[in-house]
């Protein structure tokens, strides 16, 4: 039987996109992995994904980043998103997409929910980063809706999502 | 931290880099007994709040090259990653997590074994 399987997936299409939504994911798998290659319209090489569109700053994060010169771990609390997610800003060498993935462990389950997230954006040049984030949404409530959105500006066509759930039976 | 097999020996070795929100730095030991892939990255104790790590163990059912693993840990106080190594060229039959010291894990952690196939 499949353990991951595909739930939802969503390539963004030639105006772009602001934000990339999954609504009504099943709560019948153990975790939850989004895959995401975005690309931002401008110079923004961040994007967050907000669960069950609670914009609220409910959100904590920790994580460790390098750049190629140097590496630096920093945390935050009251974020409005789980935060950590990176792509390439406009500026950066053509082509080039993020490459991230978001793990939610136990996302049906009854306890706070955490996030790991993996997350590259490559660059032929001088400005580029890597960067593991752990994130923290403290709340109890199983996840159901995940909107990804970059800091500002929007996704690009070509950005990919793809949402899979693992399960373990 | 992670022995296969019920491998207890020094035969483990690891590298990891790993952040606590305010430093970033670098770990490695070599001839331990498990490959530690939560230093200062676990839940915080009697939290609420769960700490998350992710395991890859690399081909474990080769009978023929030591045993690699890439692993990253997450919590409220701490991100790592790691790779690990198990100088034993055995098929991984039997996985022991524990933690360093004789710290019991609380109710309701969960451990989840997933197999990938290639086909």
């Amino acid at each position: 039987m499949p353990t991951f399987t595909l739930i939802a997936s969503n390539t963004v299409g030639s105006g772009g996109a602001a934000t990339v939504t999954f609504s009504s994911i099943p709560a019948t798998y153990t975790d939850l992995v989004l895959l995401a290659s975005p690309r931002g319209s401008v110079a923004e090489d961040g994007f967050s994904v907000r669960i069950n569109n609670d914009s609220a700053t409910n959100y904590e994060f920790l994580q460790i980043n390098g750049s190629g010169s140097a590496v630096a771990s920093s945390s935050g609390t009251a974020s409005s998103a789980a935060v950590g997610g990176r792509q390439p800003e406009s500026g950066y060498t053509a082509n080039v997409f993020g490459n991230n993935q978001f793990y939610f462990p136990n996302y049906a389950g009854s306890k706070n929910k955490a996030v790991a997230v993996d997350a590259v954006n490559e660059n032929n040049a001088t400005a580029a980063r890597t960067q593991f984030t752990s994130d923290l949404y403290p709340q109890t409530t199983a996840i159901s809706r995940l909107d990804a959105f970059p800091g500002s500006g929007a996704f690009v066509q070509y950005s990919s999502f793809y949402l899979y759930g693992i399960s373990n039976a | 931290m992670l022995q296969f097999n019920s491998d207890t020996a020094t035969n483990y070795s690891f590298t990891q880099v790993y952040g606590n929100g305010s430093t970033a730095a670098s770990l490695r030991q070599t001839s331990v007994n498990g490959i530690w892939v939560g230093y200062g990255a676990y839940s915080q104790a009697g939290s609420t709040n769960p700490g998350t790590i992710i395991v890859n163990i690399q081909n474990y059912a080769n009978a023929t090259t030591y045993k690699a693993t890439l692993s990253r840990a997450n919590s409220r106080i701490g991100v790592e990653a790691t790779a690990g190594l198990w100088r034993n060229t055995a098929a991984i039959s039997t996985i022991v997590i524990k933690h360093q010291t004789a710290t019991t894990y609380i109710a309701g952690s969960t451990f989840t074994l997933y197999g990938i196939a290639a086909a």
